[in-house]
């Protein structure tokens, strides 16, 4: 191993190092939309990323060369955090703020505080609904509008609205000041607020400043919301893989049951069940809110398949029907809970990949509302496997009710 | 080490750091610069471009110091320099700009 071919590879390793972390900052900052951490992905790429590469052009020997990648790292080292600086002072300026719009609808007020009593049944529900006056989001309010709430429940409709960025120098009083909902906005959120309307229900509305998502989730805990509905885009394969929607966004980050609306009416609820945690979430949710005493449910639970090769040899044979009996036993304890409270229930089991068998039955049944049990996988499990819920959100026509339930 | 006077300028550094490696950075490289194109058009707010243009500039200075370990010469980083100088107070002045636009209508 001559000298200049250990320094060549110590080169070329440090020039694929940077390559790497540069790569790795570009993919966080897809997967995390949000100002500040992609701030932070960014800064791997713009640091350690460009360094790492100029680094490497010691291994070339080159004077000239190793002086002006000297002078790119100095320039780099000294301005880096400025630039961020400068980005990360703007967004901390229009971070989302929220103040009230006027109170509109009756002037009852609930009895009880209910907080976020997470599963159990509310006896007056809390309903954070987003509205952004697209078709989407009316498509949420006419659900909104023909679901049953208890008497009493508190629905307060939640629109963000881009802001604008005070000068520096400013404070919190002008910033709230300057961060006002644009007053065209003011009509269509009361042609909004009048469809839902009710006697007996208390509808107010709010605007916030900031990206919807971060606006709709911080709404939602300030709001002590028990459920909150947002509407959700049709989006293709290509759209649905580089980006995530506002929709994924508030069902990752939000502290209670997300619907997503997608369909106008919820008269046949398909629920999924295999046992897990997150799925006796979803059935609890649903013996338990008086929300859906009117709608049909079809609980699924979908079977593992064995592979064809294996179809031939009797163990694995006797082992898919032990399975399929195992999960048709779990379809039917969850009908005679869900009837036991009074729900119109019925049972199916299906054998396959869960996510497929999902959305082929919605899609023969007609479905208006899947229920879905989700651990709410973080981190490189989720970016890796991907999960059925997931997949339910972005492929799926029917409107999502997502129950997340960390598994033990 | 082998004195300098006696290999060409080019293939000193043809040994030292192989081509077949800054030409698979500079593949890679490019292939950032792509997905980093499709970033900045994915950004929802100002912010969201202003920093997927400064990390797209971050991108082409990668590229610009591999293309100078690929031909050996080195008036590309000094392209870089000037790139990062730029790059830099565009970011600067655009960050304070936003911050004193006027809200709009």
């Amino acid at each position: 191993m001559t000298v200049e071919g250990v320094i060549g590879g110590l080169g070329s390793a440090v020039l694929f190092l940077g390559l790497s972390l540069a790569t790795i900052g570009l993919y966080g900052m897809f997967r995390r939309p949000e100002i500040f951490e992609q701030l932070h992905a960014a800064a791997l790429l713009t640091g350690p990323g460009v360094l790492l590469v100029l680094l490497a052009s010691l291994a070339t020997g080159e004077v000239e060369i190793i002086t002006s990648a000297a002078l790119v790292v100095a320039f780099v080292l000294i301005t880096g955090s400025l630039s961020t600086h400068a980005i990360a002072l703007a967004a901390w300026r229009a971070r989302p703020t929220t103040h009230s719009g006027e109170a509109a609808g009756s002037r009852q007020r609930p009895a009880d505080d209910d907080g976020d009593a997470a599963l159990t049944a509310p006896a007056t529900m809390r309903v954070l609904v987003a509205y952004d006056g697209s078709q989407d989001a009316d498509l949420a309010v006419d659900l909104v509008a023909a679901l049953d709430w208890p008497a009493g429940s508190h629905l307060r409709l939640v629109t963000a609205v881009e802001g604008d960025l005070p000068p520096l120098s400013s404070s919190d009083a002008q910033l709230a000041a300057a961060n006002g909902p644009p007053p065209g906005l003011m009509s269509v959120l009361d042609g909004a607020t009048k469809r839902v309307q009710r006697s007996g229900l208390v509808v107010d509305r709010v605007t916030g400043a900031g990206q919807p998502a971060a606006v709709i989730v911080q709404e939602a805990a300030a709001f002590g919301a028990d459920l909150v509905v947002v509407g959700k885009r049709r989006r293709g394969v290509v759209e649905s893989w580089i980006g995530t929607s506002v929709a994924a966004q508030v069902v990752d980050d939000a502290p209670c049951p997300v619907l997503v609306a997608r369909q106008a009416t919820a008269q046949d609820v398909l629920l999924p069940t295999d046992g897990s945690t997150p799925s006796e979430a979803a059935v609890e949710l649903l013996t338990t809110w008086p929300l859906f005493r009117g709608s049909r449910i079809h609980v699924l639970s979908v079977a593992p398949a064995s592979y064809e090769h294996e179809a031939a040899a009797l163990d694995s044979l006797l082992r898919e029907r032990r399975e399929f009996a195992r999960y048709r036993a779990m379809a039917r304890d969850a009908v005679a809970r869900l009837r036991g409270a009074g729900r119109s229930a019925d049972a199916r089991v299906r054998t396959g990949d869960p996510g497929g068998r999902i959305r082929a039955v919605a899609a023969a049944e007609s479905i208006d509302l899947i229920v879905l049990g989700t651990r709410g996988r973080t981190g490189i499990r989720r970016v890796v496997l991907g999960s059925v819920a997931r997949e339910i959100l972005s492929f799926a026509a029917p409107s999502v009710l997502i129950v997340r339930a960390k598994a033990p | 080490m082998r004195p300098r006077g006696t290999a060409t300028f080019g293939t000193w550094c043809a040994d030292v750091l192989p081509d077949l490696v800054t030409t698979v950075a500079f593949a890679w490289a490019t292939l950032l610069l792509l997905v980093g194109g499709v970033l900045l058009l994915r950004a929802s707010t100002s912010l969201h471009r202003l920093l997927a243009l400064d990390v797209l500039g971050s991108i082409v200075i990668i590229m610009l110091a591999t293309l100078s370990f690929l031909n050996g010469v080195s008036y590309s980083i000094d392209a870089a320099l000037a790139l990062a100088l730029l790059s830099f107070s565009a970011t600067l002045v655009t960050a304070r700009y936003l911050a004193r636009r006027d809200r709009a209508p």
